[in-house]
Formats: structure tokens, sequence, C-alpha cells
């Protein structure tokens, strides 16, 4: 059932679409001078218009408002982002070449402390090897890193084994099987010494690896059999 | 935006002139908001801080602002006679101390100067919660019966003051025409109830 409002409302929208007919038109406006109900759901309808079309133009404008502000704040955390993430890159990239134009400053401060030959430190052992050292409790970091030239000369009957500096202990030279890795010989050796001739019948024929007890450094030689 | 309507500054940032900045927010420039925004924003927010009060929302009271500021823009309300800083941190201002004058008794002090504004701003955003609470097909008989295009940022009175007759909302809708007027019928009854129910704004439609 409709209600007199809803009729009033179509009387007013048929009145504005300008479709009443002269009657209907002078009666209505003579309503809307007498009747306070149609009066104010006409002027409702009037203002109702006006008001809608600016609520929606602010809705539309604050919607658009909101979204510029919204892209702008993105676009100013993404630069930040990014000056963050260059400012990183370059401190990475500065100390990268610093550390490439700079490289001696740290290698001769580590060898230094490496090679100082003044330094015996107290060590606990926790190694088995060298177990001379190990049980002493002293490490000296120099002792098997001498460095030691070796040479050779091959006789007829012999074969001349020479070594730079003296040894300054005693020690032995060691032979080797370059095959197998088993010492096949070892000969004493004094301090004092530099070279050991041996009779060519006493060394084993084949590939051999020499060397002196103590010292790093290591020769080859090639020996065929004579018999 | 015309060439001649901004400047470069040294740094390759672009800069706007009053004139830019108008034509940009009448069109809807982003880059125009993006410079607004990064202008003027860290201003308004001092501004705003320099009341002490925290019901102030520096980053509400500058969209309001701005939303106002364009509306008034485009609806030739703004006619330049300050610059568009000066006016957008007068609608902010104002916007302040409304929002302060809601809650305790601060005697209001409105930039008359800056500002032309016959809009009730409040009553809008209160009708804008109504019209959602409408659904969408009222919405849309509505707007299509107070020929009222959402996109349409400039206001023609003579043209938009014309109700659009229900046979062509009808068209658009897909209804009968009968049908229409009964729905819209509906629908103004329901937002008059709901309006009428509505003790922000019931005074006003009185």
């Amino acid at each position: 059932m409709e209600t007199q409002d809803n009729i009033d409302i179509i009387v007013i929208e048929n009145y504005l679409d300008g479709l009443l007919s002269e009657q209907e038109k002078e009666q209505f406006l003579l309503r809307l001078e007498t009747d306070q109900e149609l009066k104010k759901l006409y002027q409702f309808r009037l203002k109702i218009r006006d008001d809608w079309e600016k609520a929606r133009q602010y809705e539309t404008t604050r919607e658009q408002v909101k979204e510029a502000v919204q892209r702008e704040k993105s676009r100013q955390r993404r630069n930040i982002m990014y000056a963050v993430a260059a400012s990183l890159a370059l401190i990475i990239v500065v100390s990268g070449i610093f550390n490439m134009i700079n490289p001696r400053d740290e290698s001769s401060e580590m060898a230094a402390t490496e090679t100082d030959s003044a330094a015996v430190e107290t060590y606990e052992p926790q190694i088995s090897q060298p177990k001379n050292y190990a049980d002493s409790g002293q490490y000296k970091p120099n002792e098997v890193e001498r460095s030691l030239l070796l040479t050779l000369d091959i006789k007829a009957d012999s074969i001349i084994f020479n070594w730079q500096p003296l040894p300054e202990k005693e020690t032995f030279l060691v032979f080797v099987s370059q095959e197998n890795k088993q010492e096949i010989l070892r000969k004493q050796i004094q301090p004092t010494s530099l070279t050991i001739s041996l009779p060519r019948n006493q060394i084993p024929s084949g590939k051999l690896i020499w060397y002196i007890e103590g010292f790093m450094a290591r020769d080859s030689f090639e020996l065929a059999n004579t018999k | 935006m015309k060439l001649s309507h901004s400047i470069f500054s040294k740094n390759n940032t672009t800069e706007y002139t009053d004139e830019a900045i108008l034509e940009g927010i009448i069109n809807n420039s982003n880059a125009t908001f993006g410079f607004i925004y990064k202008s003027y924003f860290p201003k308004i927010k001092k501004m705003v801080w320099a009341f002490r009060n925290t019901l102030l929302q520096p980053d509400d009271i500058f969209q309001e602002g701005l939303t106002r500021a364009t509306i008034n823009v485009r609806n030739g309300k703004f006619r330049g006679e300050s610059s568009f800083y000066t006016y957008l941190n007068s609608t902010c201002r104002n916007i302040c101390l409304k929002e302060l004058s809601k809650h305790r008794s601060t005697e209001l002090q409105i930039d008359k100067e800056e500002i032309n504004d016959d809009v009730n701003y409040e009553l809008l955003g209160a009708l804008v919660n109504l019209m959602n609470r409408l659904d969408e097909k009222c919405r849309t008989i509505i707007d299509l019966r107070f020929n009222i295009s959402a996109q349409d940022n400039s206001t023609n009175p003579e043209e938009n003051s014309k109700s659009t007759p229900f046979e062509i909302v009808a068209e658009k809708t897909g209804l009968s025409p009968d049908n229409t007027r009964q729905r819209f019928k509906r629908c103004i009854d329901k937002l008059r109830e709901m309006v009428m129910g509505n003790p922000e704004i019931n005074e006003y439609y009185q």
C-alpha cells in the first residue's frame, strides 16, 4: 500500500518533469502553499538533489586526493629505500676499493706477526705432531719452515748430496720412494756437515725423493738399474 | 600542462607556478598533486603541530584541506587572490579550528579573508556516509535521475539541475520506466528517512 508521501513524491517528480496538466499543476502549487508536509517534502527533494551532487563531487575528489597522496607517499618511501640500498652498495664498493688499494698494510702486519723470530709463545699442546715440540710445551713456528737449498751430483760410482745452510743440529738424510712414499734409506748427518757422498750401490734404483729431516725442502732424482 | 606554466629549477626538479597548479588540479594531474604534497605537506604539518593537540592528525587535515581546496578550485571559488599555498594553509587551519571547537569551547577565528567557502563540508561528509549505506542500485538510479556523473569534476548548474526523464533512466538501468519510477521513490524515501534520523544533519533539512 502506497503512503501519502510516496504519492506526493510521484506528483513532485511529474511536476519537475513537466508532466502535469495545467489543472494538476495549479492544484499542486495550491497544495504546496497550504500543505506543510508536501512543502517539506518538495524542499527536501530540491535540497537533496543539490547536496547529493555536492556530496558526490566531495566523495570523488576526496578519493582522488587520497590516491594522489598515497601515490606520492609510496614514491617517497621507494626513494628512501633506493637511497639506503645505494648507500650500502657505495659503502661496500668503497671499502672494497680501499682494500684493493692498500693490500700490503694488512698482509705486512700479519706477516710481521707470523715471522717474528723473537716470538716464542708458551703453547698448551693440542696436537700430537710434532711430538717433541708438544711435549716440551713450546712451539717454534719457524723451526720446520726454514728453507734449505738441495743439490746433488751423480758420479760414476757415487752420488754426492749437498745442502745449504748448515742444519745446526744432528739430523738425517732421508730417501723416500716416489711411487709409494715409503722411506727406503736413512743416513745420519752431522750439524757441521754440508755434504755427504754415498756409493751408488747403497742407493736403490728407481724414482727417489730425498730431504734433510727437519726441513721442508724436497728434491728428487731417478737412478737407473745398473745391474 | 603547458611548459610555460612551470619553471625548472637548477637541480632539475620541476617547480610549479600557481597557474600550473590550478590547471593541474582541474585536470586531476597526478604530478601536480604529487608536487603539492611534496612541497606543502611539511609546512601544513608544522602548522597543525603548532596547535599541540593530539586530536589533530596532520595527514587527515592535509587531505581534507586539499580536498576542499580542490573542489573550490574546480568550482571557480578560488579566484587566485592569494597564492595557492596560502589558500590551502588557511583551509587546513580552519579545519583545525572547527575540529577543536567541537571538543572544547575554542572561539573560532576563521581566516575569512582567504576563504570564500559557503559549502558545509561536515554536512557533505555525513551525507556521503548515508549515501554509502544505500544499495548500489539506489545510488545508480538517483545519480541518473539527478543527472550526475561521478567522474564529472566540473559542474554546470544549468545542465545538471534538470532531472533525467525516467524513460532514459530506465534504458540505462534495464528496468521498465514504471519500475524505475517506483525504485526511485523507494530510494528517496529511504534516503529521507536516514537523513531525518541523523542528528548531525536533520536540522538542516527541517
